[in-house]
């Protein structure tokens, strides 16, 4: 099969649109990447798999690198989660490869409907802050040996945040489904890891998202590996599709401070509703057709 | 009572990660940009999968190469950071963290050897 120089311009401009929502809109590349390959260009599912995952490596390794240098990503607590998500990425990678297409296409539509439901229902939660962190300086040394506690400043509130980790086990075991979906199905997984870390870790919601950020990219080759090693992924399909996320993250990223998302995220999860019954639909004519 | 912090300060901790991860990336893009260029300039565009063991058999055309390496690349990056964050968590005494860093690059190392039977 041969593809031409427009095919490979489509994969990049879907891919900076990809990258473009991402950055506006703070999910993954890989939930709007997946469906394209798969309902608009005919990939299967696997591919599409392999290909976003070398795709959300590149989301996550660009971003993250913004958040390290800003102070937002708390690296000691991301390499603790790192190891639950990892070994789940182990086990997503190799459940893709024996399960059929049809039903991992199904997997992926009810998944998409479950974050269309988490974004339609996302609020403007750009200052929440767990009732435990406290504003000032902070009581203990942060991001020191052996501890998890974190201080950052926050522009919205101007003023520095010491924050307390708590509730590591049930942090370590969302992380690990967090790893098989993303193996499973390509995406980051940052829709289960955000609010587990904001809500029962007591981690801010601006470090929690640049932490998962963070933790993405090792998650995503623990399958990546997998998928690489049995020739899953198509460097004429991924490389176009990754220098697009790339590009478009970059200007998503200068675009998204001077655009209020909230529109944007209810027209998003009505689009991401769409095409996830696209996707059980694809999948139901497949087991039945 | 506050430990006082031993090794790279805060910021040069983060100055190197950061630098890294950007190294990485910029490397990554290059390579994969010169294989799609050398793709389309030649008129090659097949569609087929290559595994990363290729890479170190010497057999892919140059566009392949470049394109597969830098998907590599990209790849090992965060695994570089992992063992950056060791080191630098070393330098600390941090051998809690240091410990939990090899955890995580065993899970690679697992994944990678894994993949290949």
């Amino acid at each position: 099969m041969e593809i031409g120089i427009p095919t490979i311009l489509a994969l990049a401009a879907s891919g900076a649109l990809a990258g473009l929502l991402g950055a506006v809109l703070g999910i993954g590349g890989g939930i709007v990447i997946v469906p394209t390959l798969v309902l608009l260009f005919g990939f299967d599912i696997k591919i599409a798999v392999a290909c976003s995952l070398v795709s959300v490596v590149a989301s996550s390794t660009s971003a993250s690198s913004v958040y390290v240098g800003k102070g937002l990503a708390n690296m000691r607590l991301g390499m603790l989660l790192e190891v639950a998500t990892t070994l789940g990425g182990i086990a997503g990678g190799f459940l893709a490869l024996i399960l059929s297409p049809n039903l991992l296409s199904g997997i992926f539509g009810v998944v998409m409907i479950g974050i269309a439901i988490v974004t339609f229902r996302k609020t403007e939660s750009s200052a929440s802050i767990p009732a435990a962190a406290v504003e000032g300086a902070p009581s203990a040394p942060e991001d020191s040996p052996g501890y998890l506690s974190g201080t950052y400043y926050d522009a919205y509130r101007k003023s520095l945040i010491h924050y307390k980790v708590w509730n590591i086990p049930f942090g370590g075991l969302i992380s690990f489904v967090a790893g098989v979906l993303s193996g499973l199905l390509g995406v980051g997984g940052g829709f289960m890891k955000v609010p587990a870390m904001n809500i029962a870790m007591g981690v801010p919601i601006k470090v929690a998202a640049a932490t998962s950020n963070f933790m993405i990219g090792v998650t995503a080759i623990s399958s990546l590996f997998v998928y690489f090693a049995k020739g899953f992924v198509y460097p004429l399909v991924a490389a176009p599709v990754a220098l697009g996320v790339v590009g478009g993250a970059l200007v998503g990223t200068s675009v998204a401070q001077k655009i209020s998302p909230w529109i944007l995220k209810k027209i998003f999860a009505v689009v991401l509703v769409v095409i996830a019954l696209q996707m059980v639909l694809k999948a139901w004519g497949g087991f039945h057709g | 009572m506050a430990e006082a912090k031993k090794g790279f300060s805060l910021s040069t901790e983060r100055g190197l990660v950061q630098g890294l991860m950007r190294g990485g990336l910029i490397l990554s893009a290059l390579l994969m940009g010169l294989g799609l260029f050398l793709h389309m300039q030649q008129g090659e565009l097949g569609l087929h999968g290559i595994s990363m063991w290729e890479i170190f058999r010497g057999q892919l055309p140059l566009a392949d190469f470049l394109l597969t390496a830098g998907i590599f690349i990209l790849a090992l990056t965060p695994a570089f950071r992992v063992i950056l964050l060791g080191f630098l968590w070393a330098s600390e005494k941090d051998w809690r963290f240091v410990g939990v860093a090899v955890l995580v690059m065993v899970t690679l190392i697992l994944s990678i050897s894994l993949g290949g039977h």
